[in-house]
């Protein structure tokens, strides 16, 4: 048997897949689900994240938000600690 | 508008039905990439779920000008795969090939012995380079195409296909000479 055969013969299997009858059904079912989910008013936080986490300029955003709050907690609190050494020097 | 643009653009405005559609159209192709890069047939339909589900969420952030839906979703197969890679290390076990020909008892044993060489040659091939193998060799997709999925130039996918032909070539020299 030659190679050439014998690797057509197994790329021909690997190219064969057999896929479950209901599929397709239950992929609908879980967008049917998330797309109930995104209506339901309790579930308003998860879909916000999911939002966040799906649109890059609002992920930057979020992260930029959090790196600005933390440099002002920051500047804060060495202004704090700067005045307390002061008053107590 | 081509088909597929109106099934989208039907999905984007609220006709969930019509996503049903594109996962009969890529179902298919989407579950033999993943199996062929996961080499879990028994998880390749979850990962494949999740695919569809994050493609059905991301969906208004497809941007036709950049990409054709395939190659959008492939990306979408490609990144679900590596996660599911990550998450669980599978076992390298051959599945035996199917429907022998046992009117060749021995070229039959010899090429059972060669898919069994092959499926460990491929599975031993780095996550880049087994990649693009499959989706060239198995998917028949075009190297640019290739290319756009990895985020690569298409000379890196050239180079990647070639070397593992070249490590799928050499598992056949080597078990032609065990058996001469």
């Amino acid at each position: 048997m030659k190679d050439r055969e014998v690797y057509e013969s197994w790329r021909q299997e690997k190219s064969q897949i057999d896929v479950s009858r209901n599929f397709t059904d239950h992929v609908m079912n879980e967008v049917h689900q998330w797309e109930q989910s995104r209506k339901s008013p309790q579930l308003k936080m998860e879909r916000l994240i999911e939002l966040i986490s799906f649109h890059p300029l609002a992920k930057t955003g979020l992260v930029a938000t959090g790196a600005v709050t933390g440099i002002v907690r920051l500047i804060i609190m060495i202004q704090a600690i700067l005045s307390n050494g002061v008053v107590n020097g | 508008m081509t088909e597929e643009t109106g099934i989208i653009k039907a999905v984007l405005e609220g006709d969930t039905e019509s996503f049903r559609l594109l996962v009969q159209r890529y179902q298919k192709p989407v579950i033999r990439m993943i199996a062929n890069l996961i080499n879990d047939r028994h998880i390749c339909e979850d990962v494949a779920q999740e695919v569809f589900l994050a493609a059905y969420k991301k969906l208004p952030s497809f941007d036709p000008a950049r990409s054709s839906f395939s190659t959008w979703l492939f990306t979408v197969a490609r990144n679900k795969s590596i996660n599911a890679m990550k998450k669980k290390r599978i076992p390298s076990v051959s599945n035996p090939p199917e429907n022998p020909d046992f009117s060749e008892p021995v070229d039959s044993l010899i090429r059972d012995e060669l898919f069994i060489e092959l499926d460990k040659a491929l599975k031993s091939l780095s996550p880049g380079h087994r990649r693009a193998l499959v989706l060239a060799e198995f998917e028949n997709l075009p190297y640019e195409q290739i290319a756009q999925i990895e985020g690569v130039r298409i000379g890196t996918i050239k180079s990647r296909i070639n070397r593992a032909k070249h490590r799928l070539r050499s598992v056949m020299d080597d078990i032609d000479g065990d058996i001469q």
